[in-house]
């Protein structure tokens, strides 16, 4: 009677399994074609930069970064191809896994990294960094092994998922995947660049954000940023470190993740550009998004600024 | 352990293959034995607090059995014991804060400082579970239990643990006793509601969450369109992410041949707020009604009475969500909304009694002002602050200009498709008996695509890193 009871339950989760065996197979393998169908969007952004980008200077960061440098102004201003590869929440950890992988197919002249002066602090949130990372990574894991490492980081479940399941990696991509594949909603995209229009309210914005300055230094993220700058000098790149600007004044003295990414740039004889408080930018909303985000115009006005330095500087310490 | 983890899929299937391997003698312990494993995977050391209060519990219901003539004061010494921990972990920061606010108006400082200690994790939910069980040995209700391991498996039986439901002792101890066979309807019934809970948790819950944070960890930034949306998705967010995690521990406990309370009844179906606590977070709603309203006097005294007591117990069960003050304005406001309800049903529409229940149109104008009731209720249990609750408040109220936020769109599209489905399956278990499920269908491979389409949504759309269960806090 029981033993009965046992086949049973073991050979309908046998059939149930192997159904869903197939139909995650199917749909991963549906799923994966329409994500690299992708023409524009987040996504494209990582599709282009991991598997096509060829330029000679490459934007790699945050939402700052995607919204800071217009590609159409820096290029013609160095005189290089310009593409820029920053996305939305991605921190030094997405940086340090792309970067690698791109090197192994091409060698740009110029890679400019743009942080976040508490970058390398540790920050309460880190982990759910880590886990917003590996989202992004983990459609990427089975061409470009090399970028499991840092999707662990979210968690070996992660990986133990990915492998399990072939839709997983896909997960809440069908939407944007056909939106950026089939149709032009969405984001305008400028060689990466993405144009944020209007102005902020500057009553809205009362004080600045809080940056954890007061934090400690965390050592993963900081051997992170030295594995940048060494892959960097070993592939002989230019690479340029800045800190964009921001709509309200910002104290970093004390600020340990800004004073270590200055030091090991200083010990590294690399170029750091630092625009934190750099008039025009600072305070003024005509120029700004919102408090961390620089307008249309406002990169426009910046994009011309880092050409400059680039093209002033030309290898030069600053 | 979160039970929308890997971690726990892999607990779950190894501890029941053990489970129903072992003799029957031998069950209790290993259940109790990963019960506290289950509980050491959050912090290792809050076992011993645990340990503590079940050893008191224990003592004091052999003791109140034994001694007649002392058990009220025996009674008291449990509660004090129980009530002590919770206030002490839960209670001493935000009374020690709102004293130093209080001092500090009068430029006095505290010289208390604040503690830097975790909540032990579902502390309010067992400590409730442990009293139920000496209030209703005191009561002659229940025989205390004289086999430690059964008694410490009552409060830490792993599956409803952290979050309930908060069962009593004559649902409950008796099942330890009782030989469970391997039963297949039941396995299946179980490993159904665990896949609907998880459903519900990891496809809406979660996807809902992403827009209700964005919203109300910056709700200034944002419209009053914005601010109803949020408070419309959270709304739905709650009821799936806590139902769910009920869902899984009733699943979970059931595969194991133990049947534990029904949590929630589809309570956004509800035509009036009393009707609506008849049906949400039922193991709370009916351990206050138990162990608190009645005891202060219930329905059965003046009306002004009355209407203390529904104030009092509703205020208690904000406290007894958090310590804060959007947690008691949230009591309060139901206490509110029952009051108004009562005088409304005593005074104006002259009856005492709930409603008839009538078809599913007539009532939807109740439903809807009672969703609305609820909704607004629900802005002060999810607002970071008192101040964040009435921004959004005002936001909503003075209708805000601004765009609608959207967010990520596509996950915007499917949180709104996510709550079209809930309703309607709701709709259908309250209405059709669920004659249109896909899950329950009588047909099996109607049954097979339910399983398989409920599973392979979670793939493609479920919000695998959403983090804990809301309730687990408290």
């Amino acid at each position: 009677m029981i033993k009965g009871q046992v086949y049973r339950l073991l050979r309908n989760t046998a059939i149930l399994l192997a159904i869903l065996f197939v139909l995650d197979r199917a749909i991963g393998i549906g799923l994966e074609h329409l994500f690299y169908q992708q023409k524009h969007g987040d996504d494209f952004v990582s599709i282009y930069l991991l598997e096509k980008a060829n330029e000679d200077l490459l934007v790699l960061g945050s939402s700052r970064a995607s919204h800071h440098y217009n590609c159409n102004i820096l290029g013609p201003a160095t005189g290089m191809s310009c593409f820029n590869g920053g996305r939305d929440e991605m921190t030094i950890d997405y940086s340090n896994a792309v970067l690698p992988i791109v090197y192994k197919r091409y060698v740009p002249k110029i890679v400019i990294v743009d942080l976040s002066p508490s970058e390398l602090i540790n920050a309460k949130d880190k982990q759910v960094v880590f886990q917003r990372v590996a989202t992004v990574l983990l459609p990427f894991a089975n061409r470009h092994p090399e970028l499991k490492p840092t999707i662990a980081l979210a968690g070996e479940e992660e990986l133990y998922k990915a492998t399990a399941s072939h839709t997983y990696p896909y997960n809440s991509s069908i939407g944007s995947s056909i939106q950026n594949a089939y149709t032009h909603m969405g984001h305008v995209s400028i060689k990466g660049y993405e144009p944020l229009i209007g102005h902020m309210d500057s009553t809205t914005y009362k004080q600045a954000l809080n940056f954890n300055v007061a934090g400690e230094l965390a050592p993963d993220l900081v051997a992170m940023f030295k594995n940048i700058v060494a892959n960097a000098k070993q592939a002989h790149i230019r690479l340029i470190t800045i800190i964009s600007p921001f709509y309200f004044p910002m104290n970093v003295a004390g600020n340990k993740s800004y004073a270590e990414i200055k030091e090991i740039l200083q010990q590294n004889n690399l170029e750091f550009y630092d625009f934190i408080n750099q008039v025009p930018f600072s305070q003024n909303p005509y120029l700004f998004y919102d408090e961390v985000h620089l307008n249309d115009s406002g990169a426009a006005l910046y994009s011309k600024m880092v050409g400059e330095m680039i093209n002033k500087n030309n290898g030069m310490t600053r | 352990m979160l039970f929308n983890s890997l971690h726990f899929v892999f607990f779950f299937i190894v501890t029941t293959l053990l489970y129903f391997v072992l003799p029957h003698k031998y069950r209790w312990f290993f259940l109790l034995a990963i019960s506290c494993y289950f509980y050491m995977v959050f912090v290792p050391v809050y076992i011993f607090i645990l340990f503590f209060t079940i050893l008191v519990d224990y003592a004091a219901g052999i003791l109140i059995e034994q001694n007649p003539a002392h058990k009220k004061s025996l009674l008291a010494l449990s509660i004090v014991v129980n009530v002590g921990f919770l206030c002490f972990f839960k209670y001493f920061n935000f009374l020690n804060d709102n004293l130093t606010a209080l001092l500090g108006s009068f430029a006095v400082k505290n010289p208390v400082p604040a503690l830097k200690i975790l909540l032990p994790i579902g502390l309010s939910f067992h400590t409730f579970q442990a009293m139920s069980y000496t209030i209703e040995v005191y009561r002659g209700n229940q025989k205390a239990e004289k086999h430690l391991g059964i008694y410490a498996l009552y409060v830490m039986f792993y599956p409803q643990l952290v979050a309930g439901p908060i069962e009593r002792p004559q649902n409950m101890i008796h099942q330890f006793y009782q030989k469970i066979e391997f039963n297949y309807d039941r396995i299946v019934s179980g490993l159904k509601l665990i896949l609907w809970g998880l459903f519900k948790k990891v496809v809406i819950a979660d996807r809902l969450s992403l827009y209700v944070d964005a919203i109300y960890n910056n709700p200034t930034h944002h419209s009053g369109i914005s601010s109803i949306v949020a408070t419309i998705f959270f709304t739905f967010q709650i009821y799936c992410d806590f139902s769910g995690y009920s869902g899984i521990a009733i699943g979970t406990a059931r595969v194991l041949g133990i049947d534990l309370m029904e949590n929630f009844r589809r309570p956004y179906l509800s035509a009036s707020i009393r009707e609506f606590w008849g049906r949400w977070h039922i193991s709370l709603s009916t351990w206050f009604r138990d162990y608190l309203y009645i005891p202060i006097g219930g329905s059965r005294v003046r009306i002004s009475k009355h209407i203390r007591n529904l104030f009092i117990v509703f205020v208690v069960s904000g406290l007894w969500h958090g310590a804060n003050w959007t947690f008691i304005i949230w009591g309060a406001l139901h206490g509110i909304y029952q009051a108004t309800e009562l005088l409304l049903n005593k005074y104006v529409f002259k009856k005492d009694k709930q409603p008839v229940k009538r078809g599913l149109l007539a009532q939807l104008p109740n439903f809807v002002l009672t969703f609305i009731l609820v909704a607004i209720a629900w802005i002060f249990f999810r607002a970071n602050n008192v101040a964040d609750a009435f921004t959004i408040i005002r936001n909503i109220f003075t209708l805000k200009p601004g765009p609608l936020f959207i967010g990520f769109a596509a996950g915007f599209i499917y949180s709104i498709l996510l709550i079209i489905f809930l309703v309607v399956s709701e709709v259908n278990q309250e209405y059709f008996q669920n004659k249109y499920s896909l899950i329950y269908n009588r047909i099996p491979a109607i049954r097979y695509t339910g399983y398989v389409l409920l599973l392979v949504t979670m793939l493609m759309i479920g919000v695998f890193n959403g983090g804990q269960f809301i309730y687990f806090q408290f």
